[in-house]
């Protein structure tokens, strides 16, 4: 009862901060398990692990685009290739003897300094600020004169305009009134989450960074064609 | 609006997600798999089990229930174990984005239809699992020839989406349905705007493409028993087929779900208005009539139609389906310009 209370009076996420730690416990182990297991199927099956795990906690923060794409991109397509191309060449079942394991301390020193250099990065531009879960987004409207006729039922009801009022306009003060997920149904509005940010920033700010990654992800692929075709 | 606590909503949804996945297998597999392909083999089906034959699922799942877990000497016994739990997570996640209702879905992501397409791809682990696990070569096969077709079809499958987002203008599942129950076909809103009309292209493709990833015949190759025996299954009995065989026609189930909220305007049905609710109520109700005419579809092709040669196969792939699908995004990006 007293921890119920004590919980109840921090302002805090305890669904979310719990299951960040689960995720991240997780992710540790499997990261750690990957790097010192004998066979490199179960490498790749770990590595698996880590990657949905980061996923997982890029949907925690709200950010479900770089969630997915990070399913899509790592787990769907690089990991599944991975696999392949291992049971293609030599799978052995068991610990595989040719598994270089001298270069241990050397991998072990270089992820330590990844881990300082990344600590203090992190710590020295976030400091204590605290992180929300789950942004709500961001709607943005441009009042405009529409038939009241056109309008979705909820937002009829929750302005109180009758389907025969002919043509209305919602000013922008109403606009706030109204529940987010009755905003983003009326004629105008648009949703400016993290998806459109994201869109907004690739297909404007970052256009020819992102065309140029097109092509020369292009030209890797007709690279691979030619180097693999003999004749 | 009614709030609930964390853990009370949680289960719900678990048990809302456990129903909505398991429940339209047994249906599927009944109808179709027993009944249907009877019908068109001359035959009679399961007639014992109960009155028509319709417990006779009941029955084949008690009996793998009751038979040895048998595991090969040499497999690896962990990711042999979970491989089946991989295959049908990936059902699992599938259907958290799915709507049932106005009010009534999992979660509602912006990226809805975007993160199925991703989590759809992750049944392929699985079935690289299972087949390498298992230390045989058929299943080692079986596990490749799975894999190469499902990174083959999953192409064509996301393009063939593409149209229907291009059109739609969204990712979100929701806003899909309302996109369909609140369009037009040119001036004309009697029927709303399915899909399956002005995407009609689309809809082809993917229901190809989903035949493909669900690896149902003509497209089952992975499990070619003339072949490799049963390909990735071949080691697995007991309750652990039991696992495979659910996950198969639970998948099945999902996908129909996402192909009817695509292309059939979802839970929505013409003449009634999409913010009543009475969809929330009678919305899975038409979802799964809509999911079973789309399994009517998947499984008249699967009785229909001789398996495909591996060449032939990844040849539909890459040759036809995937420059019509790229065709049919360039001409509805046009139209969508021009309307």
């Amino acid at each position: 009862m007293t921890s119920a209370l004590l919980l109840a009076q921090v302002e805090f996420d305890v669904a979310q901060n719990i299951a960040f730690a689960i995720i991240a416990a997780i992710m540790l182990i499997s990261a750690f398990k990957m790097v010192t297991t004998g066979n490199v199927v179960h490498a790749a099956l770990y590595l698996v692990i880590v990657l949905a795990a980061s996923a997982a906690i890029f949907i925690l923060l709200g950010s479900d685009f770089v969630g997915a794409t990070q399913v899509l991109v790592y787990i769907g397509a690089i990991i599944v290739l991975f696999l392949f191309g291992i049971m293609l060449t030599k799978a052995q079942l068991g610990d595989d003897d040719s598994v270089e394991k001298e270069q241990r301390s050397m991998g072990a020193l270089v992820g330590l300094l990844l881990f300082v250099v990344m600590a203090f990065a992190l710590i020295d531009t976030f400091g204590t600020q605290e992180i929300e879960f789950g942004n709500p987004e961001p709607i943005a409207y441009v009042a405009e004169p529409v038939d009241a006729n056109d309008l979705p039922t909820p937002v009829r009801e929750a302005l109180n305009i009758s389907a025969n009022s002919g043509t209305v306009e919602i000013s922008e003060a109403q606009f706030a009134t109204l529940l987010p997920e009755v905003q983003r149904r009326v004629p105008g509005a648009e949703v400016r989450g993290n998806n459109a940010q994201i869109a907004d920033a690739i297909f404007s700010q970052y256009i020819i960074p992102f065309e140029a990654v097109s092509v020369l992800l292009l030209a890797a692929l007709i690279g691979a064609v030619v180097v693999a075709r003999k004749e | 609006m009614i709030s609930l606590a964390f853990w009370i909503e949680t289960t719900f949804r678990s048990v809302g997600g456990l129903a909505a996945v398991l429940l339209p297998a047994g249906p599927i597999v009944y109808i179709f798999l027993f009944k249907m392909m009877s019908f068109m083999q001359s035959r009679l089906g399961p007639t014992e089990a109960g009155p028509a034959g319709t417990l006779q699922l009941i029955a084949e799942v008690g009996k793998w229930i009751q038979k040895e877990d048998i595991f090969p000497e040499k497999a690896d016994r962990l990711i042999f174990a979970a491989a089946p739990f991989v295959v049908l997570a990936s059902s699992f996640l599938l259907v958290l984005v799915v709507p049932f209702g106005p009010d009534a879905w999992f979660v509602n992501l912006d990226t809805g239809i975007y993160f199925a397409l991703a989590v759809s791809s992750v049944s392929v682990i699985g079935i690289l699992m299972a087949g390498w696990a298992s230390a045989s070569k058929y299943s080692m096969l079986g596990g490749l020839r799975a894999a190469a077709q499902l990174i083959a079809y999953e192409l064509p499958l996301v393009l063939a989406v593409m149209g229907v987002v291009i059109q739609a203008g969204t990712l979100n599942m929701q806003d899909i349905v309302l996109a369909q129950a609140e369009g037009e076909i040119f001036g004309w809103g009697g029927i709303g705007n399915p899909f399956i009309i002005t995407q009609f292209l689309g809809f082809v493709i993917f229901m190809i493409a989903m035949q493909a990833e669900l690896t149902q015949p003509p497209f089952d190759m992975p499990v070619a028993e003339s072949e490799l025996v049963t390909g990735y299954l071949t080691e697995y009995s007991g309750i652990r087929f039991l696992l495979f065989f659910i996950g198969e026609f639970a998948t099945a189930g999902v996908f129909g779900m996402i192909a009817s909220v695509l292309f059939l305007g979802g839970w929505w049905v013409p003449g009634l208005d999409p913010d009543s609710n009475l969809f929330n109520i009678i919305g899975p109700g038409v979802m799964f009539a809509k999911v079973m005419g789309v399994m009517f579809l998947v499984f008249w092709f699967r009785f229909t139609y001789p398996r495909f040669r591996e060449d032939q196969l990844q040849k539909l792939a890459w040759k036809v389906l995937i420059p019509l699908a790229l065709l049919n995004i360039v001409f509805t990006g046009i139209l969508k310009v021009v309307f």
